[in-house]
């Protein structure tokens, strides 16, 4: 298919009708940016693949702002020999036509959606929804047209449009329907199993399966090992058991062990008897030898204390008679010391202290004299100064005098009575008559007496009436003046009230007795003061002059004991007297003391004479009464044996008995021991075992009941059935497993064989692409790359370095270098679809990035290209295209106006 | 002198039942109900005792509640005698299941065999019994069973647990096929194959419920009568097992082998009683027909047996409808696959599946026919 024209109108930036003429070979779209080169390509595309009543906001964007008619446009095409006519318009009142040329007139075959499928059935595209049509639904011209709006490669694989283009040429039957749903079928199948990287996918049944078998397991684990542990419990049980058994046996062998053994012990019991017997006979002679053995001991131990007990008693009245002669000694010298301080000194020492106590008394005498002579001279102040207050109080009390407030409420009448006077006569009427003639006689209502100036003092409104003359009336400020008067009178009536209370006619005379009475209280006061300090300085002076006067009568009478003379001697005389006194007395007393020190000491000696003279006394007669005990045990003992010479003799002899029984028995043991002793303690060792293994027996049969309740513990906890139900489980979903595994298997290897032969078939369809675009990369880049690496959907996947003899991914190359491969790519598949008849290719600014000497050989490569199919390059810079020799085709927007409006 | 009694073995009691898949907890229940018809048959009968000749439990671990439940069963046999016998499933092992203090709690009219020696069941009656104390043994448990002395003229009979020798593959615990003459024994009771056999006086009862599908002849039990010593035995047998286990494999070549399948497996009883494992081998040149009807059959049995296990998937395998491959890349592929299935080597990409497995193979190229007949519709 090649494009011959286009018109558009209402069209994004084409609001009126322009047409667009292409030619065979190249083709330059030129203009600026946003001149609406890629307008003319959307244009292409919507009128030939769209359904003319869509309405998706992509078709409504077309619409120019601010318009209401719907766009329109008309392609005028050649395709499969035949020259056709779209037209369509969309939004309002959507229309499509297909017109075809015959006979040299259009004719119109096809309208509405007959129109839209008739166009994709020419153009191998697709249809869609109510969509706007997509790159993939674009046929062969997915591959052939370049847009700005679409991507280098499709993300997917190439159309069913562009491969059947391909398959074409290469001559391979097209994919019938039923083979495409079957393939689709067979990837949806694989899918359903596996995951696009060939792992089980996790949402399938088989995956979810997968997934659970391995917890099932684990639990299965769990209760195998629970089963093991219960086999376990059952082995030891086994064990314990087995040694049960043993065990028993040996208590049965050692039972029958001791049971022999008794049955020999009590066959010995005749031994038995002797044996005691021959203990006994020996025994008693034991017991014989060593009561005569005793008996001798005690003997020769008593006559041995005996001897002891006469020597300590000689030794003790000896000592007797020397403590004696001492006690005598010291007897005498207490009594003469006694005597010295009872009969000589202790007299003395009494007329000394009567001597001294009169002198004492006698010095007291003197100072008890002398306080009562300072006492009565503070009294007889203390009297003096309270006859003098007396005498003042009684002024004071005599006296009628105002007092401080009363001098002060005094003061304060007289100094107002003195200022409403003053206010009286300023404000006051005065009325005075002065008659020519006699005076008359006036009256007035109210009553007013006139004044000592014959004047009347009008208060309020007054009549006077006149005595022949008439009446007058005087009105004032009546009111005010009568207020001060009233005031007044009460003032001064106050003022003469305290006057004639004092007794004085003015107010000197109230300040006279003011004064007075205030000096009287001071002297009071001042007396008072006196008296209440001389008074505290000896409050007790009364009481205490009298103890003094009856301490006097007292020393006076023990003084009375003192020669007349000595009385009348004076303070001085006394202390000399008492201090010499003193002295002696101390010196007798000290004396005293030696002496009954001396008494003392030889008392004491005395005591402990007597005493040690009493102790020896017991002692003596204790060792006395011991030796004759003594005498009389050994006496008691020798009573029975005779002599002491024959206790003797008995002595060896019984200890001779002893050895002989002894012998008797020792042989006799010997015997024993063999046949008894043996047997008994081999008979206690069995019974021992038997008891030892009865024990055993016991904790084994403990252990046997603890295993038995694990084993039993696990039954009851079903562990069996649960183990059963695991298995079942587990078991079915493996067969489970294994059944959707092999359909896995199967849609696993059906998709693999699909794509094999898929591949086989893509094979033969890239090789002549390949061969084109291998030619036209090594001469683009002067041999760097010669050959372009694709996929099995004819997909670039990267380009072989020359240099290094590698592949270089396609991602890795420049974006300039991506868009020249793809346009090789795309150019190289329109020249092979485009053998028979030429096809059109649309280049929208996709070369912009080639540098100048690249884009020579690209002009080159399109130069090549254009020989079997139409190309169509927008750009807005038709220099670097300047060899090519193209058709140019100007949009208006670059100021031409373009071709001619249509 | 003449003694009846009835011989049973292998209750396999708190069996797992893996077979039986979602209904295995109805399939242990099941055999409860047929136990208890068992204790019905015994009183109906009026027989002497029973004797239960091994494997009374599936195993010495199984729950508690079933031993408690079996002991109960055993009870209501009273006042007829039960012999127990330990078999392999059940030896006689420390903390077996002989141990358990709810089996200790048994009637005393139920006596476990314990030792291989003489018992009296009353004077004209003697039981050898040969209880096994392990789960393995190559050893023949009836050995020690003595000849019968001159002038004995009790009625002996051996009760035992084992394979005989004339049982193929298998060994474990073998037993004498002569066991009985030699020993001079009236009758010789066998449990561990679980169908009815008789052998002369030697005899299984098998088990009194089908176990697994691989069983023949399940569900009975043995009414025995003996007249006298040396008399013959008259041993009738009584099917009281309520379910019905069957596995078939049926060739599929046309609609009639799907209604031949369909009358076997009705003529085995009512659905609801049958356990039915059913894996149908396609001839390839199958009407499509057939596989409808196979459908229908799956559905009805799916619908109305007691357990079916015939998973879905395996109807996959042809396509309901006659396939035309079309020319191109699916026939190539259908081609190469067929190739491959017949042991050759294809040219072309479908070499690389020469080594993949027939059922996946298989699975391959029914998968592709299904499609392509699926997109013919």
């Amino acid at each position: 298919m090649i494009i011959e024209e286009i018109t558009v109108e209402n069209w994004r930036g084409y609001r009126d009708s322009h047409t667009f003429k292409f030619c065979n070979g190249v083709n330059l779209l030129t203009g600026r940016n946003e001149a609406g080169k890629s307008t003319l390509f959307e244009a292409l595309t919507r009128v030939l693949f769209d359904r003319h009543n869509a309405k998706t906001e992509e078709i409504r964007a077309i619409q120019p702002i601010g318009s209401t008619l719907g766009p329109k446009a008309c392609v005028q095409f050649e395709a499969g020999g035949r020259r056709y006519r779209a037209v369509k318009q969309f939004l309002q009142e959507p229309k499509s036509a297909l017109y075809s040329e015959r006979g040299g007139n259009w004719e119109r075959d096809h309208e509405g959606d007959d129109a839209d499928a008739r166009l994709r059935a020419i153009l191998r595209g697709e249809a869609t929804a109510r969509m706007a049509a997509r790159p993939e639904h674009r046929g062969l011209a997915q591959a052939l047209w370049y847009l700005q709006s679409d991507g280098a490669i499709p993300e997917k694989a190439w159309s069913d449009g562009v491969k059947q283009g391909l398959q074409g040429l290469v001559e391979l039957a097209a994919r019938t329907p039923v083979e495409a749903a079957v393939v689709g079928r067979v990837g949806e199948r694989y899918d359903e199993y596996w995951t696009p990287t060939g792992r089980i996918a996790s949402n399938s049944e088989l995956g979810r399966l997968q997934a659970e078998l391995p917890r099932l397991e684990e639990e299965l684990t769990g209760l195998l090992d629970k089963a093991k542990s219960v086999d376990s419990h059952r082995a030891d049980l086994e064990e314990i058991q087995a040694s049960e058994a043993e065990k028993r046996k040996a208590r049965e062998k050692a039972k029958a062990e001791a049971d022999e053994l008794s049955a020999r012990v009590q066959q010995a019991e005749a031994l038995d008897r002797e044996c005691e017997e021959r203990r006994r006979v020996k025994n008693a002679a034991v017991e014989k030898a060593q009561r005569l053995e005793e008996h001798l001991t005690q003997v020769e131990d008593k006559r041995k204390k005996i001897r002891k007990c006469a020597a300590e008693a000689k030794e003790l009245e000896e000592s007797l008679a020397d403590a004696t002669v001492d006690a005598r000694s010291e007897e005498h010298a207490r009594d003469r010391h006694a005597r010295r301080w009872k009969e000589e000194l202790e007299p003395a020492l009494k007329a000394l202290e009567a001597e001294l106590q009169g002198l004492h008394a006698l010095e007291r005498l003197r100072k008890l004299e002398k306080e009562g002579k300072r006492l009565q001279q503070h009294l007889d102040k203390v009297a003096e100064i309270e006859e003098q207050c007396e005498a003042r109080k009684k002024a004071y009390a005599e006296l009628v005098a105002p007092d401080d407030k009363e001098w002060k409420r005094f003061g304060a009448a007289s100094k107002k009575l003195s200022v409403l006077r003053a206010q009286v006569e300023a404000s006051a009427i005065r009325v005075a008559f002065e008659w020519t003639g006699k005076a008359r006689k006036v009256k007035t209502n109210p009553a007013l007496r006139a004044s000592e100036d014959h004047e009347y003092l009008v208060a309020e409104p007054t009549e006077f009436q006149i005595e022949g003359v008439g009446t007058v009336h005087v009105r004032s400020n009546a009111s005010a003046l009568k207020d001060l008067l009233t005031e007044r009178d009460k003032v001064e009536q106050e003022v003469r009230q305290l006057l004639t209370r004092f007794g004085v006619s003015d107010e000197d005379g109230v300040a006279a007795l003011h004064e007075r009475g205030r000096d009287l209280a001071k002297a009071i006061s001042t007396l008072e003061q006196s008296l209440e300090e001389t008074e505290e300085a000896e409050p007790d002076a009364k009481a205490e002059l009298e103890r003094i006067k009856r301490g006097i009568q007292e020393e006076t009478r023990a003084a009375r004991t003192l020669p007349p003379e000595a009385r009348e001697k004076g303070g001085q005389w006394i202390r000399g007297q008492i201090d010499e006194k003193e002295r002696v007395k101390k010196r007798v007393i000290s004396e005293i003391d030696d002496e009954q020190k001396a008494e003392r000491a030889a008392a004491e000696n005395l005591l402990k004479l007597v005493e040690a003279r009493q102790a020896t006394t017991y002692k003596l007669a204790a060792r006395r009464a011991e030796i004759g005990t003594h005498e009389a045990n050994i006496t008691e003992i020798l009573e029975t044996y005779g002599t002491l010479e024959r206790l003797g003799n008995l002595v060896a002899a019984s200890k001779e008995e002893v050895r002989q029984a002894t012998e008797s028995l020792d042989r006799l043991l010997t015997e024993y021991e063999e046949k008894v002793i043996t047997p008994k303690r081999l008979y206690e060792q069995a019974q021992n075992r038997v008891q030892e293994l009865d024990k055993q027996l016991s904790d084994l049969a403990t252990k046997i009941a603890a295993t038995l309740a694990r084993i039993e513990e696990s039954a009851a906890q079903g562990n069996y059935s649960q183990l059963a139900d695991a298995q079942i489980e587990i078991e079915w979903k493996r067969r489970r497993v294994e059944l959707l595994k092999c359909r896995a298997e199967g849609a696993k290897l059906l998709h693999c064989l699909v794509l094999a032969h898929e591949k086989q078939r893509s094979a033969a369809l890239s090789g002549p692409i390949q061969a084109i675009v291998d030619r036209w990369l090594r001469l683009l880049t002067e041999d760097s790359y010669d050959a372009l690496r694709v996929d099995l959907d004819l997909k670039p996947t990267g380009v072989h370095m020359v240099r290094y003899n590698r592949d270089l991914p396609f991602p890795s190359l420049s974006h300039g270098a991506q868009e020249q491969v793809v346009v090789l790519l795309r150019l190289a598949i329109a020249v092979l679809v485009s053998e028979t008849e030429p096809n059109l290719v649309l280049i929208d600014d996709r070369l912009v990035n080639a540098d100048s000497v690249r884009m020579k050989r690209l002009c080159l490569i399109i130069e090549e290209a254009a020989k079997s199919c139409q190309i169509v390059i927008a750009t807005c810079n038709d220099t670097p295209y300047a060899g090519l020799g193209a058709h140019t085709v100007r949009v208006p927007g670059d100021g031409t106006d373009g071709e001619a409006p249509s | 002198m003449a003694v009846t009694f009835l011989h049973t073995a292998d209750w396999q009691m708190g069996m797992k039942a893996l077979q039986a898949g979602e209904k295995a907890k109805e399939v242990r229940a099941k055999r409860f109900e047929t136990a208890a018809r068992v204790v019905e048959l015994a009183k109906r009968e009026g027989v002497a005792f029973v004797l239960l000749a091994g494997d009374l439990f599936e195993h010495y671990d199984v729950d508690e509640a079933v031993v408690r439940k079996t002991v109960a069963l055993l009870d209501s046999f009273s006042p007829i005698r039960v012999f127990v016998l330990p078999g392999n499933h059940d030896p006689l092992i420390a903390g077996g299941i002989w141990d358990r203090q709810s089996w200790q709690r048994v009637g005393d009219h139920v006596t476990l065999l314990c030792e291989s020696a003489e018992f009296h069941v009353r004077e004209e009656v003697v039981l050898y019994p040969a209880p096994l104390k392990q789960k393995q043994s190559t050893l023949d448990p009836t050995a020690w069973m003595p000849a019968r002395a001159t002038g004995d003229d009790r009625i002996r009979i051996g009760v035992a647990h084992g394979a005989l020798d004339l049982l193929p593959k298998r060994t474990n615990f073998p037993i004498s096929a002569t066991r009985a003459d030699e020993a001079g024994l009236d009758y010789l009771a066998l449990g561990d194959w679980h169908s009815f056999m008789q052998q002369g006086r030697t005899v299984y009862s098998g088990t009194m419920e089908p176990t697994s599908f691989s069983e023949k002849d399940p569900g009975n039990v043995s009414i025995v009568e003996i007249s006298g010593a040396r008399s013959e035995p008259v041993v009738s047998r009584h099917h009281l097992g309520a379910l019905r286990w069957s596995e078939h494999e049926a060739l599929i070549g046309d609609v009639s082998d799907v209604e031949e399948l369909r009358r076997v497996i009705l003529r085995l009883g009512p659905l609801p009683a049958q356990l039915l494992r059913i894996t149908p081998q396609f001839d390839p040149a199958a009407p499509p027909e057939a596989l409808g009807e196979l459908r229908s059959l799956r559905d009805e049995l799916q619908k109305e047996s007691f357990h079916l296990d015939w998973p879905f998937e395996t109807l996959d395998a042809l396509p309901e409808t006659p396939v035309i491959l079309p020319e191109g890349l699916l026939a190539d592929i259908d081609e190469g696959l067929g190739a491959i299935l017949e042991g050759r080597i294809p040219e072309g990409p479908a070499r690389e599946a020469a080594s993949e497995a027939p059922e996946v193979l298989q699975e391959a190229r029914a998968l592709l026919r299904r499609l392509v007949a699926e997109a013919h519709r």
